[in-house]
């Protein structure tokens, strides 16, 4: 950590020469993260450390750290993620951001680190919520790098408002815990028997709230299609990968584990936020054509699928199915580390394109991998990944989550076990989903012909940016390939976990992942892999040795070009159309005639989504505190005299209170 | 005999207050405050004899003094040369004002029994007196609206802290005292030279006219 903190120091000293700027600030940020990959590996094969960071005398009070295995593992991700990062913002911010700004950016880039490190590994209260904090505003800061442009002060502003209500939330509850046990360390608050009865509930509800909100899942994700487009591309691949992480970490810490055994409804409620989050995030996501935006939905839709598994397994624990809980959490475990690879790549490919092409509109490229082959390559294998396709490392996490809600269904009794399979089935048609989704945005961006000059002239980017995305797709490929030594390392955290037990023989071999009870299914997801390649090959095969007959589209007697192409819009409209009923699209055709209708010199046409969430519940919501607000303006007159009046009612009230007990 | 005397000025401090809710007249006002401050170097005096306290002489003197003489003829400087000699339209009027005045004081008796009894068997008299002149005082300063009002309101607040300090613990530190009366000197002589802008830039010293100075 302290190397974050030197790095940051010597980013804003070296404020005024970009080159050598950039140089220590990553060159720091790629150093620190190495030590916290070495720190949760060390952890995680030998056992918690701890330590003190300083100590208030007066007060008594101790900040100390203690990286738990979970908090290792986190850790790992974390460090796993920024490694790649820092080093793609080497040459990334030389492009998109101007000199002037690298200082800041480096500097906010290595303090966001160190704080997202210190939240994992805080030991007490004080700590984790000040590096919450700090956390919230560094990332508030790197969001507004391009503060000349509105809509980002408007993003960052949303994402600042959305993170202190949460953190709100944070700290109500966190007070409550700290009084109610009389001390401030987690080992005390999340000992798990600190409060009962109907305060346990309100206590669940409001970390939820407030971790929710980090987490980006729906209803609480609204700051999050706004930040991520908004901010550098190598910065939303850090936000999409560790920030998210951080709300998902506080989800496990304390919803899941720190309340005590979690009660069965937190476990259903978790998982119906998850689904809700899976299906919307991914049709949110198929409506958009900016790439980024695109990409931050997604992450909503990831987070949702990473609370199913939670949610699973939080339900069964709640319900003493112990082995099934420990597949719940694994796969929502896994899924953390997946998405965090995945993500941070597709988000790096998408900075390399917007870098390239000076735009973010999916319908103004195509054809780029003549341009750029290296990040089309990268690009396709984070949206295989995220599609969830063997033998690729998002197919192993979603896997294992299908099976903990299948089996759930088998051993579970009443109720939920009804909402398991429900549950399953909102989660495969997120999988065809996001399949259809990523289709879209790789075939409109990188196949055909190009559609403007962007794309025309883009080139590949320079081995800077290219080497660290080839090291995350190396990582998906290598996940996906070896699920079982990954299980077997979260076997380790999940040993460190109340209520939870391995099942006998979990992690087999290297190769195979066998989640349930002996007879259930073990998968070889290589093996499942090359089956896949080898049909894909064969059809080729067939289709090749049918003879072609290669001639031009009939064009309806008008001439085609590139801008007659099929658009991402179009690929997306029958399933627009299908969910009509969620997405509320609106569209407006608008034909601009010279001689005749009938021969349109411009058609233009706009389609938009309902922003339901924000008409509907914030838009009441915000309409409501500033109705709240002026009323009680009344109060604020600004007249001496009332104030006056005020101090004298209140005390007289307090002396006639206070006397009156005596 | 020296208890009676105690109660008596006590009581004379009440009274005053009252009557201050009572006038009009600046003027009038300003003498009483004066008076207030004599009884108040009464009780110092008192006291200092009754448990042989020789630094509460000099406490004594410096309220008679200072309170007593130099800030009234300070005050009535200041009103002098304003020219304005009434208060015209408090917010309550003044029969109101004194029922709501006989109601604190109520209040502060009521409270002041919780308070420990000191040796001589009369504090809470003492401290109730005290209690119910700070309610007062914040009264006059809601409902007046002459700047001199509410400088005399806030002298008044302070006489009555330094009677409960009296009450309770029977004399403060001598340090203690003087800073606090150079305090309460420094603070009129400001309020004076702010009563004179006011008036500069308002032609008249009505408080609640300084809202209008918001953007």
């Amino acid at each position: 950590m302290a190397v974050y903190l030197t790095a940051a120091a010597a980013s804003l000293v070296l404020a005024r020469r970009p080159r050598l700027c950039r140089v220590a600030a990553f060159g720091g940020a790629i150093l620190g993260s190495a030590l916290v990959v070495a720190l949760a590996v060390s952890v995680l094969a030998g056992g918690p450390v701890s330590g003190r960071l300083g100590a208030h005398a007066a007060s008594g009070m101790t900040f100390g750290y203690a990286v738990t295995p979970l908090a290792a593992w986190f850790l790992l991700v974390l460090g796993l993620v920024a490694v790649p990062v820092a080093l793609y913002s080497i040459g990334y911010l030389a492009h998109a951001v101007p000199g002037a700004k690298t200082a800041m950016v480096g500097a906010s880039f290595n303090v966001l680190l160190a704080a997202v490190a210190l939240v994992f590994a805080a030991a007490d209260v004080v700590t984790f919520l000040f590096a919450w904090e700090v956390m919230t505003l560094s990332t508030a800061a790197l969001v507004a790098t391009e503060h000349e442009i509105r809509s980002t002060r408007r993003a960052a502003y949303m994402y600042l408002v959305m993170s202190h209500v949460g953190t709100g939330a944070l700290l109500a509850g966190f007070l409550v815990l700290a009084s109610a046990s009389g001390s401030l360390s987690f080992e005390a608050v999340l000992a798990g028997n600190v409060v009962s009865g109907w305060w346990r509930d309100a206590l669940f509800v409001l970390f939820f709230l407030g971790f929710g909100v980090k987490a980006g899942v729906i209803p609480l994700h609204v700051w999050l299609p706004e930040a991520h487009p908004a901010a550098p591309s190598s910065i939303s691949a850090l936000m999409s990968a560790v920030l998210i992480k951080a709300g998902i970490y506080g989800l496990f810490r304390v919803c899941a584990f720190g309340l005590g055994v979690p009660d069965v409804n937190w476990g259903l409620a978790v998982m119906a936020v998850g689904a809700l989050s899976a299906i919307l995030g991914v049709l949110y996501a198929l409506a958009q054509s900016d790439v980024k935006r695109l990409l931050a939905y997604s992450t909503i839709e990831n987070a949702g699928i990473i609370l199913l598994g939670l949610g699973a397994g939080m339900t069964a624990s709640a319900l003493g199915h112990r082995e099934l809980a420990a597949i719940g959490i694994a796969a929502s475990l896994f899924h953390v580390l997946n998405h965090a690879l995945f993500k941070g790549l597709l988000f790096l490919s998408a900075g390399s394109v917007v870098m390239a092409t000076g735009t973010r509109h999916i319908e103004e490229l195509g054809g780029l991998i003549r341009g750029m082959p290296w990040t089309a390559l990268f690009f396709l294998v984070g949206a295989l990944a995220v599609s969830g396709l063997p033998p690729l490392n998002g197919f192993a996490s979603e896997w294992l989550t299908f099976q903990a809600l299948l089996m759930g269904f088998a051993s579970l009794p009443g109720v939920t076990r009804m909402s398991f399979p429900l549950a399953g089935a909102l989660l495969a048609m997120t999988s065809a989903l996001v399949a259809a989704c990523f289709v879209k945005a790789f075939g409109t961006a990188f196949l055909a012909f190009p559609r403007g000059r962007a794309a025309t002239d883009a080139h590949e980017s320079p081995a800077v940016m290219l080497v660290p995305q080839g090291l995350l797709a190396a990582l998906c490929i290598g996940v996906g390939l070896f699920p079982g030594a990954v299980l077997r390392t979260i076997g380790t955290v999940m040993v460190s976990l109340p209520g939870l037990r391995l099942p006998r023989d979990a992690p087999q071999a290297t190769f195979t992942m066998a989640p349930g009870p002996a007879g259930f299914d073990h998968v070889v997801p290589l093996a499942l892999g090359l089956t896949l390649m080898a049909g894909l090959l064969g059809a080729a095969l067939l289709a090749a040795a049918r003879a072609a007959r290669r001639v031009p589209t009939w064009g309806c007697g008008g001439e085609l070009g590139a801008a007659t192409e099929y658009t991402g819009t179009a690929f997306s409209k029958p399933l627009m159309m299908i969910f009509k009923t969620v997405l509320r699209p609106t569209r407006e055709v608008e034909a601009l005639a010279d001689v005749s209708p009938y021969f349109p010199r411009e058609v233009r046409y706009r389609t938009a989504i309902e922003p339901v969430f924000e008409r509907y519940l914030y838009g009441p919501l915000t309409s409501g505190v500033l109705g709240a607000a002026n009323r009680l303006k009344v109060v604020q007159a600004g007249s001496l005299h009332a104030y006056l009046a005020y101090v004298l009612v209140l005390g007289v009230g307090l002396l006639i209170w206070l006397g009156g007990k005596r | 005999m020296s208890n009676n005397l105690l109660v008596l000025s006590a009581a004379g401090m009440l009274v005053t207050a009252f009557l201050m809710v009572g006038q009009k007249a600046l003027f009038t006002a300003i003498r009483l405050y004066g008076a207030q401050s004599w009884l108040l170097g009464v009780v110092a005096v008192t006291i200092a004899l009754a448990d042989d306290r020789p630094p509460l002489f000099v406490t004594a003197a410096l309220t008679a003094g200072l309170k007593g003489l130099l800030i009234p003829w300070f005050l009535m400087r200041v009103v002098d040369r304003i020219g304005i000699r009434r208060e015209i339209e408090p917010f309550l009027n003044v029969p109101a004002s004194l029922l709501i005045c006989l109601a604190l004081t109520v209040v502060g008796y009521r409270v002041s029994t919780g308070f420990p009894e000191g040796a001589r068997g009369v504090a809470h008299h003492v401290i109730g007196v005290g209690l119910s002149m700070l309610l007062i005082g914040l009264f006059l300063m809601v409902t007046r609206k002459k700047a001199v009002t509410q400088i005399l309101a806030l002298l008044t607040v302070e006489n009555a802290v330094f009677l409960i300090a009296l009450g309770i613990t029977s004399g403060m530190p001598l340090v203690v005292e003087l800073g606090i009366s150079f305090d309460v000197l420094l603070a009129v002589l400001v309020l004076g030279i702010l009563v004179h802008r006011i008036v500069d830039r308002f032609e008249s010293m009505d408080v609640s006219r300084l809202s209008q100075l918001k953007g």
